[in-house]
């Protein structure tokens, strides 16, 4: 007799429950203007802070290995780089350009190596001198076949191992980079730096 | 008077115990069968036409339609969308369901089949395919191959029959190939998924009598034979095939084309009586129904500039339909004693309800009442992805170089004109036909 009223009363108090959770849905949101460089994880992916790190670290890790010296004590100049292609080899969709840019970034702030513009980016500077060849008065139209080759490139990839169990899930991210030396082939540094996360899901709601 | 009470929110609560999806379906293939994507959009645009508790559907059919609509980005935006709501209801639903134990499904939001929550993953990799967005594309297969591994280390003894998706494994090593043409490390990635997509198709073989694609079998001996594996590739008890070498192929462009045929089968519902010592009680449980489609198969026809004309078979590379009748029974096999425990505990209320009224009459007057009520609350949940295709076929051609007309033989000699592409050496171009509606 108790359980039954206990199951009538429960089912009554699901359904209010029910009513209350629609009526909480439309609540109005809030918005706080946040620092760039707040750490915030919101879904565990990788996202803004991990694709900044690890450009820093790795490329701080790069530049202080012996390649650099060696390069500079060679051609006393310091070696031009160019960043190639950062694969995504993970389980999501992870936008490679930003942490292209970030490892960008992290090499010309260094100022210990100079820097040349992308494949994509040349393009657009080609067209642009091929446009002032035309339009341009000579003293001011920049010249075609001036422009430096980079010594050496870096390239890699991003990889994730999962492993979860029921809500829980352990996310392992490995980038790994390579500075290849353009003219001999030669790998002048390979890099690699690992993030492990947990997450615990509790969150519902599309 | 309290007793009153009781009844009448238990009454309250059953009536209210959920309702499906309020989308017009028919109307929504009348609209794309005419080919009138805007009115087809339209059926599926409004999240609220389906419910709160239908919200993954709504996610899912506006990636169906947008899809077929050409319209592949904002596909992916709401697979993408569907994929993370899916797999948030999923891990909620391995904890308690009181709602549902109770009462029936539809009282908890649709999380979909697994199968479905698979597809999600394999529609996106073929619309970022179509994009030529290769990078994307295996981001979306790796996740299909993850999440089912991971629904079948849950299911321990009781596992799926459904743990590989062939087709997934095939397209996916089709990628790589694409990706990085002619690359050892392409060829080599491409290898391992062939290699997983010939075990799942032989499983697939035995499971639902799709016999392994002829066209895979070639691919998967080309890579193989580039990739020095040729041994341990012919071990499989397969017809022997020939195969064009991969140097034969290396400066050949290659059309893909996948093909979604047929409707996704529907659910309907199973009811049976279970004898209990407090009399029968009722049992509902969902059932896939197939839909056979008339018109099966296509051919690929590329038409050079010079009037070459070259013709490739589509043949089936996954069976939805198949899939979706032996996931569904691999289901019930897993919840059959859950419903049988909902059942019980609903009798036991429905007893105990009737026993506080006064007479006897009253109390026979509310069994009868009661039961009859939950004779209709007792609703299998016969939510599902009903955008789906039932089934995908396949080709690939190798051709050289240059410009094509393309179009899709179907049968009763109906053609479908898929344009104009261009494909350069070793370059691929995903080509994608829907005759589903």
């Amino acid at each position: 007799m108790r359980k039954t009223r206990g199951a009538v009363l429960l089912l009554a108090g699901l359904l209010l429950a029910g009513f209350f959770l629609v009526g909480l849905a439309g609540c109005g949101k809030t918005v706080k203007r946040v620092e760039t460089s707040d750490v915030i994880d919101l879904s565990g992916r990788w996202n803004d802070t991990d694709s900044r790190l690890v450009a820093e670290e790795m490329v701080q890790d790069a530049l202080s290995r012996p390649w650099l010296e060696d390069f500079r004590d060679a051609r006393g100049a310091r070696p031009v780089v160019i960043v190639g292609t950062v694969r995504n080899r993970s389980t999501e969709h992870i936008n490679t350009q930003t942490f292209v840019k970030d490892l960008e970034r992290s090499l010309l702030n260094s100022g210990r190596v100079d820097f040349v513009a992308s494949r994509i980016e040349r393009e657009e500077i080609r067209e642009e001198r091929k446009d002032q060849a035309v339009y341009s008065s000579e003293e001011t139209a920049k010249e075609h076949g001036r422009e430096i080759g980079a010594d050496f490139m870096l390239q890699g990839s991003i990889n994730t191992i999962e492993d979860r169990e029921g809500g829980k899930m352990v996310r392992f991210y490995q980038v790994n980079l390579e500075l290849v030396n353009l003219e001999t082939n030669r790998k002048a540094w390979i890099g690699e730096k690992q993030i492990k996360k947990f997450i615990s899901r509790s969150r519902l709601g599309p | 008077m309290r007793r009153r009470g009781y009844a009448l929110s238990l009454v309250l609560v059953l009536l209210l115990a959920g309702c499906g999806s309020g989308v017009d379906y028919k109307k929504l293939a009348s609209r794309m069968s005419a080919g009138d994507c805007a009115a087809a959009t339209r059926c599926v645009q409004k999240a609220e036409e389906y419910g709160r508790n239908q919200q993954l559907l709504h996610l899912m059919d506006a990636a169906a339609v947008n899809m077929y609509c050409g319209r592949y980005a904002e596909s992916n935006d709401f697979l993408h969308l569907a994929d993370q709501y899916a797999e948030d209801l999923w891990t909620k639903s391995l904890t308690a369901e009181t709602a549902a134990f109770l009462l029936n499904d539809y009282t908890i939001p649709y999380s979909g089949e697994d199968f479905e929550r698979a597809l999600i993953n394999m529609l996106s990799a073929v619309n970022y395919a179509v994009l030529s967005n290769y990078e994307d594309a295996l981001v979306e297969c790796r996740r299909l191959n993850n999440k089912l591994e991971f629904y079948n280390s849950k299911y321990e003894d009781k596992k799926n029959a459904y743990k590989e998706d062939a087709f997934g494994r095939y397209l996916s090593g089709t990628i790589y190939e694409a990706e990085d043409p002619g690359s050892l490390e392409g060829l080599d990635n491409a290898f391992i998924d062939y290699h997983k997509a010939m075990d799942a198709f032989k499983d697939y073989q035995s499971q639902y009598g799709t016999p392994v694609p002829q066209v895979f079998l070639e691919d998967y001996l080309r890579v193989a034979e580039a990739t020095g594996r040729l041994d341990e590739a012919l071990e499989s008890p397969e017809a022997p095939v020939t195969w064009a070498s991969q140097e034969s192929v290396r400066e050949m462009g290659r059309l893909v084309l996948i093909h979604l045929n047929g409707r996704a089968p529907v659910k309907e519902q199973d009811k049976v009586l279970v004898p209990t010592p407090r009399g029968p009680i009722t049992l509902a449980f969902p059932r896939f129904v197939v839909w056979p489609s008339a018109c099966r198969g296509s051919a690929l026809v590329a038409r050079s500039a010079a009037g070459r004309e070259f013709r490739a078979e589509t043949e089936l590379v996954e069976d939805i339909n198949a899939i979706a009748l032996r996931n569904l029974e691999d289901r019930r096999g897993r919840v059959v004693l859950k419903t049988l425990a909902r059942a019980a505990a609903k009798q036991a209320a429905i007893e105990g309800i009737s026993r506080q009224m006064g007479s006897r009459e009253a109390q026979a007057a509310a069994r009868l009442g009661l039961n009859l009520l939950n004779l209709v609350v007792e609703r299998a949940d016969t939510r599902s992805w009903r955008t789906l295709p039932g089934e995908i076929f396949f080709t690939r051609m190798f051709v050289p170089p240059g410009s094509y007309a393309l179009r899709a033989e179907l049968c009763e000699g109906r053609s479908r004109d898929l344009g104009t592409v261009r494909v350069g050496p070793g370059e691929t171009r995903f080509l994608l036909l829907d005759t589903i509606f």
